[in-house]
């Protein structure tokens, strides 16, 4: 099923509440705890560790491999948004809504529409490294995921919009910096398959049953909390 | 007030037909077949549009009435294949064209009623009849006042095919049917000097009137390609 959009807010909202909860209660801590003691710095092991992560990014959609987006389509730009929870020190889950936008290079292949969307929603799961000061290097993998096809510019019909679905997996990974303790830039990859549901006659089966390309993103990141959410309840 | 706004609506729909083309959704189709000459040679590199037509005329609509679809080309044996999306539409079309040689094709079917299972649908053969252009030269020789009304019918330079399932309706299909043109000439405009397009090999029929005699009638074949008729009164 296709994740709809009060599915999204109560992803989102949930997301926000935790934050909020979370920043409320460091802020807390920290007026309780003013005076270091060997307890708290036992417990702050890591000190780059974050609780939640939101990120906003602009990326380039770059189609490949031999099926309708990867013979049809040209890349154009996309935009992506991403609600990251740190689960145990550096293991994370992410929430990820993106939408990419393609020209169609060649209607012969795919039908006489112009123009092509898609909206994807996908859960990840992620493990992310710190090799050194002020970088972190992340690696993710997406195991629900959602794509919206929409197609558009139909001749003579151009208010005529026609949709395809599928599911969606992504591999990848990103290098971002810290900038300041809860602001970041990053960059990131990632390698896109959607596993279409379109019907189609037995001669094209091959060439819709999957929709590939690769994304290359730049963005921002802002975080909150410095404990991972099991150690939060554990600890 | 209330009135006012259903009134409102109610105009709204008539000026915005409130039955839109249905595009479907998660479905492609292919649309196959193969285009020839009379003789059998294929033709290469003719046009195939699949569109949706709906509210548009028959057998063909104007251009801005033609929701393209899909399209594709010919290739050097004259097979075709074109990926469409599919519309639901009582008169979804798929034309095919060559060059302004050749007369051309106009498939239609009902996909408001029926889809093939396998989503594909096989045009049979396609035979385009090649055409050529008659020139004609109409003179006024007498000296003596005079009136001429005259008359072309001939061939057309198309083929219209209904399909019901994926049965061929001769009785709401148009093929090898006669068109006709005519004009009247006197003594402010007495000659005429123009050309239009018929079928290679078919016969013209050449009506005429001189003032107010009996109607007379000639035949002719289009035996050569750019084929010249002259005639005098």
């Amino acid at each position: 099923m296709y994740l709809n959009l009060a599915i999204k807010r109560y992803v989102i909202i949930l997301f926000m509440l935790c934050g909020i909860t979370s920043y409320a209660q460091e802020d807390i801590n920290e007026e309780e705890n003013e005076e270091p003691t060997d307890q708290n710095e036992a417990k702050i092991e890591n000190p780059r560790q974050k609780l939640f992560v939101f990120s906003f990014g602009y990326h380039n959609p770059i189609p490949t491999g031999d099926n309708f987006i990867g013979k049809a389509f040209s890349g154009k730009s996309g935009f992506d948004v991403r609600l990251k929870a740190f689960i145990y020190k550096q293991f994370f889950v992410e929430y990820n809504t993106t939408s990419s936008r393609f020209n169609v290079e060649d209607q012969t292949l795919v039908g006489n529409y112009t123009e092509t969307r898609i909206f994807s929603d996908n859960f990840l799961i992620g493990y992310e490294f710190l090799p050194i000061d002020n970088f972190r290097l992340g690696v993710s993998a997406s195991f629900i995921g959602k794509s919206r096809i929409s197609n558009k510019g139909f001749l003579n019909a151009e208010e005529n919009r026609q949709f395809d679905s599928g599911n969606l997996r992504t591999y990848g990974f990103y290098v971002s910096y810290d900038v300041t303790e809860n602001v970041s830039f990053y960059i990131d990859y990632f390698y896109r398959i959607t596993k279409t549901k379109i019907d189609v006659p037995r001669a094209l089966e091959d060439f819709f049953r999957n929709g590939t390309y690769h994304t290359i993103g730049v963005g921002i990141s802002l975080s909150l909390g410095k404990t991972d959410v099991v150690s939060r309840f554990t600890d | 007030m209330k009135l006012q706004k259903i009134f409102s609506l109610c105009v709204f729909i008539l000026i915005f037909n409130c039955d839109p083309l249905v595009l479907e959704s998660d479905i492609r189709i292919l649309v196959n077949g193969k285009i020839e000459d009379t003789n059998g040679v294929p033709i290469s590199n003719a046009e195939i549009l699949v569109y949706a037509n709906k509210g548009g005329g028959i057998p063909l609509p104007s251009e801005i009435d033609k929701k393209i679809l899909g399209s594709n080309f010919s290739d050097a044996q004259g097979y075709f294949s074109v990926t469409s999306v599919l519309a639901r539409d009582d008169q979804f079309t798929v034309e095919v064209r060559a060059n302004e040689d050749y007369s051309f094709y106009v498939y239609q079917t009902n996909t408001e009623e029926y889809v093939p299972s396998d989503l594909v649908y096989n045009i049979p053969t396609i035979s385009l009849i090649q055409l050529t252009n008659v020139n004609y030269n109409i003179t006024k020789t007498s000296t003596q006042e005079c009136t001429l009304n005259f008359n072309f019918r001939y061939i057309t330079d198309f083929c219209f095919e209904v399909y019901e399932e994926e049965t061929l309706n001769e009785n709401r299909s148009l093929c090898g049917i006669e068109q006709q043109f005519g004009r009247n000439l006197d003594t402010t405009d007495p000659d005429s000097n123009d050309d239009f397009k018929a079928p290679l090999g078919s016969i013209v029929q050449f009506s005429y009137r001189i003032n107010d005699e009996p109607n007379q009638t000639e035949t002719f074949t289009i035996s050569e390609e750019n084929y010249v008729f002259e005639f005098s009164y």
